[in-house]
């Protein structure tokens, strides 16, 4: 309140113009062993505020990235392959089943500092708290929003517990299936062989975080509270304006080299809503970091560096493959029988110019979906052996014509695409689907533009017939995708809603595959099942997918060693500044 | 007095009821549901249901409407053993006195009025409210300080070279201030003063009162609110000038100031001591009645220019139909009209006592 009172005393002052401080006060440059540098500030901004920090309500993008950098999980995902790599882990293995997960912790890894501690000083993180979090997450509770894609089904007890705590009396020790040894040593038993297990703990719901914290602030206040073991501690949070990471000088990670990690003093997260003045700011110097570049942008910012002259403000531009998928679904059991027919979902996959949608409406900012709902950014994913389908309007035409349309047939119904507001592309995209439906099929189409909410809402119950959808991988696994369309999922009658698989599109073939393929040990298998199934569902056109997203990324040139990749998963603690390129 | 005080603050009352009724059934009738808003892709039935619980969803929505009406009243009733009860007196909620227990398990409390909290994020309304309000607040002073303070000068000018060419421009450009919609002068503004010129004025399109410095914390970065002021002011600042104008034509043209004026005083010591006192009345009037629509006005300008005021909130939770800070922020708008009203009504009062009697 005093704050408030001072704040506007300083009305009365508000013509004197203030003066702006030195922003760099950290000692940017210092060299250490391996040619890499000590010191900085990265800057960057979000464009949507954070929901939260809390692990287990963290559950979009803006505050993910932010509380990735405070809280470990036991394995984590490298930023260059995805690929699995331990954290809190020192090691782990499993049995011969695979059922049975054994893991060894590092020793001497402490919580950041926090008085939610005895005398504030943070305690050894020890697998009692992997076991507290663990149980959190297979809680009842509001702000749990993490058991259903993580450890339901999956982990033994689990379900159980989940039900005993929402009855109001949670069972005696916990998830039966995750047991603590001693301090260093955590089990966590399986129900079934899960081959992408270890993908699942590398989610933000898995992260270790003190029970003190929680007694003392509560999971509503955890959204801005956070203590982890991470490289950087949460230092300050201004809602919707700023959060500001600073390093952890205790950190347990050391480079190839012997330094102390991470290099950076801090970070600090802007909240510009207006991609705008984001790119101002960049373009200024005042963030390090642009990404999700808006295609109208590309290109122009393009021009404007490469105009730039040498000694002037250098960016790197990294183009990645994103883990996200754009598509249209039909609705598989609506009582419009239309899409029951897999000759008219072909017709439509045969009837769409995704080349054309993503050269001229996308101006090249994603990469036409020939093939199914798996994205082509896996490497060991054999798209190109997927056969999908290419545009071609004379296959369409009679594709419809053999299902009864056209002329001396059927008349077609008009449809609709129900798409949701917001985001300017999606709705161009719609048009131009629009468009291309009616020259190539010579149907009747509108397009309905809705609130989100009452999109959402339309298609898990079933009611919209063709819409919009998107999809965007919580871990780096084609099951991520495929689990859309696992017919298991669907409810019976049409009442009931359909989270999952919106589509509701039941195919025994590609149940019995993605069975298979997920309790598929071998990788190489694995992904094999995956690919058959992903054909099973191309060659039944169990939905029209348009595109697969490609992320665009500035950084100024003096940030060094920060990989881009298809998750925009980012590990801070590894970046630094060249203080010899790239400087104004 | 009191009587007209009591009358006043008892229309108040009734007025705030009527918002509160009015704003919780539109938002109420809306289609989608909150839960899933808040679940995103992750969403069950099961967890959709607990969320709908929680926040009192799974009742009529009448029943809705009085446990609103109860969770906002500084005197309300509350459960205080059955803990899924949604009326539960929990800390979590409420800041409370217990006053006394009725029938069975149900108690009177005097409490803080409850807001509830944001479906996305889980903050409390209150909370964000306080940590915005202020900022809303001043930029509406700034720019209500800066269109009466230049509005009365540049009045005063006018009505001293009335037809002159200073006169006549004054009057276009107002004219024109008073016809642009802040949306349009804020980009305006912003564009050309933030990017174009941002070399010459030093000034950015967007920003906060305080500027983070990682190390330094908070330092007031009060450039920032030069634009966005300036949006903000220029209509009031233009009715202000005209009004002045007019106002003060009006006292010079009347006898006493010819008397002052005839008895040798300075030109200076006619028009600010005897004119300027006289013409401000009405100015007085209408910058106090045009402060709280100002508040509520600021929400374009906030927008555009990225100030973390209420106005920016309620922009982006209707965005997420996170609707308790939408309903809230009009609840608290709505206080602030009712309570700027009743003070200008007594102001009035003990101005002119034959509003009393009325």
């Amino acid at each position: 309140m005093l704050k408030n009172l001072k704040i506007l005393g300083l009305c009365a002052v508000l013509l004197v113009s203030a003066c702006k401080t030195d922003r760099d006060t950290t000692s940017e440059g210092t060299q250490a062993k391996g040619g890499v540098y000590y010191g900085g500030v990265f800057r960057y901004n979000e464009v949507e505020n954070y929901k939260s920090f809390f692990p287990l309500f963290c559950t979009l993008a803006p505050g993910w990235r932010i509380a990735d950098q405070v809280y470990e999980g036991l394995v984590d995902l490298d930023q260059v392959h995805l690929t699995i790599k331990n954290e809190l882990a020192e090691r782990y293995e499993y049995d011969e089943a695979r059922k049975t997960y054994t893991f060894h912790l590092k020793e001497g890894v402490n919580f950041h500092d926090d008085v939610c501690f005895d005398g504030g000083k943070g305690r050894e993180m020890t697998a009692k708290d992997f076991k507290y979090c663990f149980d959190m997450l297979c809680t009842a509770d509001v702000l749990n929003q993490g058991f259903l894609y993580s450890f339901k089904d999956k982990v033994a007890g689990a379900n159980e517990y989940y039900a005993s705590t929402e009855a109001g009396t949670p069972l005696e020790g916990g998830v039966s299936g995750i047991k603590v040894i001693d301090d260093y040593t955590l089990e966590i038993e399986l129900n079934y062989e899960f081959g992408d297990f270890l993908n699942i703990l590398t989610m933000s719901y898995c992260w270790v975080w003190p029970k003190e914290a929680y007694d003392m602030y509560g999971g509503a206040g955890m959204r801005e509270k956070a203590v982890g073991t991470g490289p950087f501690k949460l230092k300050s949070v201004k809602d919707g304006e700023s959060v500001i990471l600073v390093r952890n000088d205790s950190y347990w990670g050391v480079d190839e080299y012997g330094n102390s990690l991470p290099y950076l003093d801090a970070i600090q997260v802007s909240f510009i809503p207006a991609k705008e003045t984001e790119l101002l700011e960049f373009r200024k110097g005042n963030l390090d970091l642009v990404y999700n570049l808006p295609n109208e942008y590309v290109n122009q910012i393009l021009d404007k560096f490469s105009d730039a002259k040498d000694n002037e403000v250098g960016v790197h531009l990294q183009i990645h493959p994103a883990l996200t998928v754009e598509f249209y679904s039909f609705q598989h059991m609506h009582p419009i029988e239309v899409f029951h027919d897999k000759r008219v979902r072909q017709a439509f996959n045969y009837a769409i110019d995704k080349d054309k949608i993503v050269d001229f409406t996308l101006q090249g900012d994603g990469i036409p979906a020939h093939n199914g709902i798996v994205p082509s950014s896996f490497l060991q994913y054999n798209h190109k052996s997927l056969q999908g389908y290419s545009f071609d309007a004379e296959k369409a035409q009679s594709l419809m014509a053999e299902a009864g349309y056209g002329k001396g047939g059927k008349t077609f119904p008009n449809i609709t695409i129900d798409i949701n507001s917001g985001g300017q592309d999606h709705v161009k995209v719609a048009q131009v689907i629009q468009q291309m439906l009616t020259d190539n099929l010579g149907i009747n189409v509108d397009v309905h533009v809705m609130p989100r909410a009452q999109q959402i809402e339309d298609y898990i119950s079933g009611k919209s017939l063709f819409f919009r959808d998107h999809w965007e991988a919580d871990y780096p696994s084609p099951e991520n995708f495929l689990i859309l369309l696992y017919g298991k999922l669907v409810p019976e009658t049409m009442d009931e809603v359909s989270y999952t698989n919106r589509s509701r599109y039941v195919s025994a073939a590609f149940d019995s595959l993605y069975e298979m393929a997920i309790h598929e040990l071998d990788q190489k298998k694995r992904f094999d099942l995956y690919l058959q199934a992903d054909q099973v569902a191309i060659d039944d056109a169990a939905i029209l997918p348009i595109y697969y997203g490609e992320n665009y990324r500035l950084l100024q040139q003096k940030v060094s060693n920060f990989d881009a990749n298809p998750m925009e998963e980012r590990d801070f603690s590894q970046v630094y500044f060249d203080p010899n390129i790239g400087t104004k | 007095m009191t009587e007209f005080i009591l009358r006043r603050i008892f229309n108040g009352f009734w007025v705030m009821l009527g918002v509160t009724t009015v704003v919780f059934y539109l938002f109420n009738v809306l289609p989608g549901d909150p839960a899933r808003m808040v679940l995103g892709k992750h969403a069950d039935a099961n967890l959709i249901k607990m969320i709908n619980k929680d926040l009192g969803r799974d009742q009529p929505l009448v029943t809705q409407y009085f446990m609103y009406l109860n969770d906002l009243s500084p005197i309300s009733i509350h459960e205080t053993e059955d803990t899924d009860h949604y009326l539960y007196l929990s800390a979590e909620k409420y800041e409370y006195t217990k006053l006394f227990s009725v029938v069975g398990t149900k108690t009177i409390v005097f409490k803080y009025p409850y807001m509830r909290r944001s479906y996305i994020t889980k903050k409390k309304v209150s909370v964000i409210i306080a940590e915005k309000m202020p900022k809303t607040a001043i930029l509406a002073m700034s720019s209500m300080a800066v269109a009466s303070f230049f509005g009365i000068l540049l009045g005063i000018v006018m009505a001293m070279k009335k037809d002159s060419f200073v006169d006549k421009s004054i009057l276009v450009i107002s004219v024109l201030c008073m016809s642009l919609p802040s949306f349009l002068a804020g980009l305006i503004i912003a564009y050309l003063f933030g990017y174009l010129l941002t070399d010459y004025t030093g000034l950015d399109m967007q920003g906060s009162l305080y500027e983070i410095d990682p190390f330094n914390g908070e330092v007031l970065a009060l450039q920032n609110l030069i634009l966005p002021t300036l949006t903000l002011g220029m209509r009031p600042l233009a009715v202000v000038v005209q009004l002045t104008r007019n106002s003060m034509l009006e006292v010079l043209s009347m006898d006493y100031i010819r008397t002052a004026s005839a008895k040798g005083l300075s030109r200076y010591n006619v028009v600010m001591k005897h004119a300027l006192k006289n013409a401000l009345n009405p100015v007085i009037t209408t910058i106090s009645g045009w402060l709280a629509s100002l508040m509520a006005g600021a929400i374009f300008v906030e927008f555009i220019f990225n100030w973390k005021g209420m106005g920016l909130e309620i922009v982006q939770a209707l965005e997420k139909m996170d609707f308790p800070i939408v309903i809230g922020a009009t609840l608290s708008f709505t206080l602030i009209f009712v309570i700027v009203n009743i003070l200008v009504d007594i102001t009035y009062g003990i101005l002119d006592p034959r509003i009393r009697i009325k």
